[in-house]
């Protein structure tokens, strides 16, 4: 029998049997050296992990010194973003993570099925779910003693130091992409884009952008505090989001709809794909078992949660979204959904030049191929099958550049505003999403070889609605990108470009 | 793989592998060309193309582009037709190779010269040879060689109309060819200083370039640990490589077997 991984909400807002042996696995684990393979900081340090920072935090004591050369190369900041080794090397990371707990969870005479919880901040059906759980935000146990569950470097995003989720913040509309991956260079997909070898910028795919990016900005956040300047929050960088206990739960409910992406429609299926399955193809991912010996592993053997290797099941798989029959649908033929680059996206519309994001945010107008807008949106309203044939669109910020780790903005487009006075300015307009800058800095070290983050968001619904439209413009989109919340005193980001693709069959 | 994408790789393979033939076929002729023999000093310049004229010199650092580098230009390449609008697939594609081969016309050129003057002043080519090869080994124990390559691996993004579109995407070739050259320049240094063996060590350093291109960047730093993870990295691929290949004959079982 597999593990069963539970909603951390499931039993309430008090402490339960899952928390209490988490919480105490966790403070064995923090009280082991750091360059012991099974400690806390050892696992975050695989994340990410940057001396000085977590010198300055005090998360390394002054006498201590990080594991030895070797053994940070092999093990140490491989965290797998911006491409579609984003859920298979989260998942083994998770993995690995959940096994040494629950060995400590054993030695301390806990369940032998212990299994990591998740936080489903999108549930709808629990009234908390957008809240931290209690078990995480108490300084102490139920027993008096400090609680290895909490962490003075979860600032949130609220003056109150609160974590506010907003819709936008835990918005599902990644379930709906239809493919995993569009390829190397142009739209990301469900899981993100293409690529070779182990990385950490370039296509994130939608899952990974929302919900998974703003929630670490909006736990994480950033704080004025004494001597250190502003400082975010652990979750709110590479380098120190493993640190916090929540993490682990965060990326548990990302790994969750991983599952519920595949299992919502038959249609969609994880890359069949040697660069996928076999990859990276430069190295093998590593983690630590329970006893300290390596696990080397591939994508393809992350694809099954209940294979012996994982060993665990989640409790809800079930489709939060309303059932419609997306525009997109029946666009891929079910043969080829895992084929990745099966259908062509290509480049219809882009504003050429780079913006900056000043505190009002930016404005930027599209130039977009106009013929084919107008043929596609008044295809899609001749009916499903018509629609799907018409493709489907896509928005990308290209190369997002910048050192702003800590901000969360909304983008939006108007296909209207353009072209002079609306007779109904808000039916022309529309929120197509949110990103967050989380791993920007990493993701725009040139010298490094990484050229940015580029986020795709769908606006086929957008294309649709202009078929509909009387009067529209479709010659220009004007997209806006609208701060929600950015840490201060840091250089605005850039975005290289902004894009307009098309998938085409 | 896109057809689109096949045709670019096809046309890329066939401009190396027709640099190579004639790099072996005319040898004879261009390799004292490339590497600037009959040279007595920087005095000589004028002599030197006067002898062998100058469009003779670019043609020989041409052929030799062609054969090592052009490998070097696929992602790249892949990139922008992926990145810019399906009529501008072409041109943009010609004004990156155009910016990156006159980059490297005139950057192999100083090469030559730098080959030149060398040998020049060694008594012969062994010498020559084990000087570039410490060249080398300084050079690529610094961090900025990383950098280098690390640069290689960066696209910009592109302008969208006009010729507006084409000059980026010629600058960006120029760009691309300066962090190229910074990457690649001791070795085919070295290559050049091989006497007799020139063909066999510009094969060897083309497939040691074509090799790392592939490889993810690495954090820059000093000594050569980045080398030593390069060669680990080329085992691991080597060890590994039967499950790329063998994918591609069972396209649909792998990922059935597995789930
Ligand atoms: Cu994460």
């Amino acid at each position: 029998m597999s593990r069963v991984r539970r909603s951390v909400w499931s039993e309430g807002p008090g402490w339960n049997e899952t928390l209490i042996w988490y919480a105490k696995a966790v403070g064995v684990m923090t009280q082991r050296p750091v360059t012991e393979r099974t400690s806390w900081r050892f696992l975050a340090g695989m994340h990410g992990y940057h001396e000085g920072h977590w010198r300055a935090l005090g998360v390394l004591k002054p006498e201590e010194t990080l594991p030895g050369g070797t053994e940070l190369d092999m093990f140490w900041s491989k965290c797998q973003h911006g491409s579609w080794y984003f859920l298979p090397w989260h998942r083994g990371y998770l993995s690995a993570f959940e096994q040494i707990v629950l060995s400590a969870v054993v030695e301390a005479g806990g369940p032998q099925d212990w299994a990591l919880p998740y936080w489903n901040y999108s549930s709808t059906a629990e009234p908390n779910a957008r809240k931290v759980h209690p078990a995480f935000t108490a300084p102490n146990m139920p027993d008096g003693t400090p609680n290895p569950l909490y962490t003075r470097f979860r600032f949130g995003n609220s003056e109150a130091g609160e974590v506010i989720l907003s819709d936008l913040d835990v918005d599902l509309g990644a379930l709906s992409d239809s493919v995993y991956s569009r390829g190397w260079n142009t739209a990301g997909g469900f899981g993100g884009g293409g690529s070779a070898t182990s990385h950490n910028a370039g296509q994130a795919g939608s899952l990974e952008r929302t919900p998974h990016g703003n929630v670490h900005t909006a736990v994480g956040g950033a704080a004025e505090l004494p001597g250190l300047g502003e400082v975010p929050g652990f979750m709110s960088l590479f380098e120190t989001a493993g640190l916090d206990p929540l993490f682990w739960l965060h990326h548990a409910n990302i790994d969750r709809l991983w599952e519920v992406w595949l299992k919502r429609d038959q249609k969609h299926r994880n890359p069949d794909d040697a660069r996928w399955l076999g990859g990276p193809m430069d190295r093998p991912f590593v983690m630590p078992r329970p006893d300290g010996s390596e696990w080397h592993f591939a994508s393809a053997e992350m694809v099954a949660t209940d294979a012996p290797l994982l060993n665990y099941v989640y409790d809800d798989v079930s489709d939060p979204l309303v059932v419609t029959a997306g525009l997109t649908e029946g666009l891929v033929p079910p043969a080829h959904q895992g084929e990745v680059e099966a259908v062509d996206t290509q480049l219809i519309g882009t504003n050429g030049t780079e913006i900056r994001l000043g505190a009002g945010g930016a404005t930027t107008e599209v130039a977009v191929d106009e013929q084919v807008l107008r043929r596609a949106s008044e295809q899609m309203t001749e009916g499903p099958e018509a629609a799907a044939a018409a493709g489907a669109f896509f928005l990308t910020l290209e190369s997002i550049r910048g050192l702003n780790n800590v901000a969360i903005y909304q983008v939006e487009v108007d296909y209207g505003a353009a072209g002079g006075e609306l007779p109904s300015g808000e039916a022309r307009a529309m929120i197509l999403g949110s990103f967050s800058t989380f791993g920007l800095g990493e993701a725009s070290a040139l010298a490094e070889g990484n050229d940015g983050m580029t986020l795709t968001f769908d606006i086929t619904k957008l294309v649709q609605r202009m078929g509909f439209d009387t009067e529209p413009n479709l010659d220009r989109l004007r997209v806006s990108i609208v701060p929600r919340s950015a840490a201060r005193g840091i250089e605005p980001p850039t975005i290289g470009r902004v894009n307009i693709y098309q998938d085409t069959p | 793989m896109r057809k689109r994408h096949l045709r670019i790789v096809g046309a890329v393979a066939a401009t190396s592998a027709a640099g190579w033939v004639v790099l072996l076929l005319g040898g004879p002729i261009l390799l004292p060309v490339i590497c600037g023999e009959g040279w007595t000093g920087v005095a000589s310049v004028e002599a030197f193309v006067a002898v062998n004229g100058l469009p003779a010199v670019l043609a020989a650092h041409g052929v030799m582009v062609a054969a090592m580098m052009t490998p070097l230009l696929v992602p790249s390449l892949l990139s922008i037709s992926d990145r810019v609008f399906a009529r501008k697939r072409l041109p943009a594609m010609l004004a990156f190779s155009l910016g990156y081969a006159a980059f490297w016309l005139v950057f192999g050129s100083l090469l030559t010269v730098a080959h030149a003057v060398l040998s020049a002043a060694l008594p012969n080519w062994q010498a020559t040879a084990v000087a570039t090869a410490g060249l080398c080994l300084v050079w690529h124990a610094l961090p900025w060689r990383q950098r280098f390559l690390n640069r290689c691996h960066v696209e910009r993004p592109l302008a969208g109309h006009g010729i507006v579109a084409d000059a980026t995407a010629l600058t960006h070739g120029c760009r691309t060819a300066a962090s190229c050259a910074g990457a690649c320049a001791a070795p085919m240094l070295f290559a050049m200083a091989c006497g007799p063996f020139v063909l066999p060590a510009m094969l060897a350093v083309a497939a040691f370039l074509w090799i790392e291109r592939i490889l993810p960047p690495e954090r820059p730093g000093w000594g050569l640990g980045n080398h030593l993870r390069t060669a680990r990295r080329i085992g691991y691929m080597a060890r590994s490589w039967p499950r790329f290949t063998r994918h591609v004959w069972q396209r649909h079982g792998a990922a059935r077997a597995h789930a």
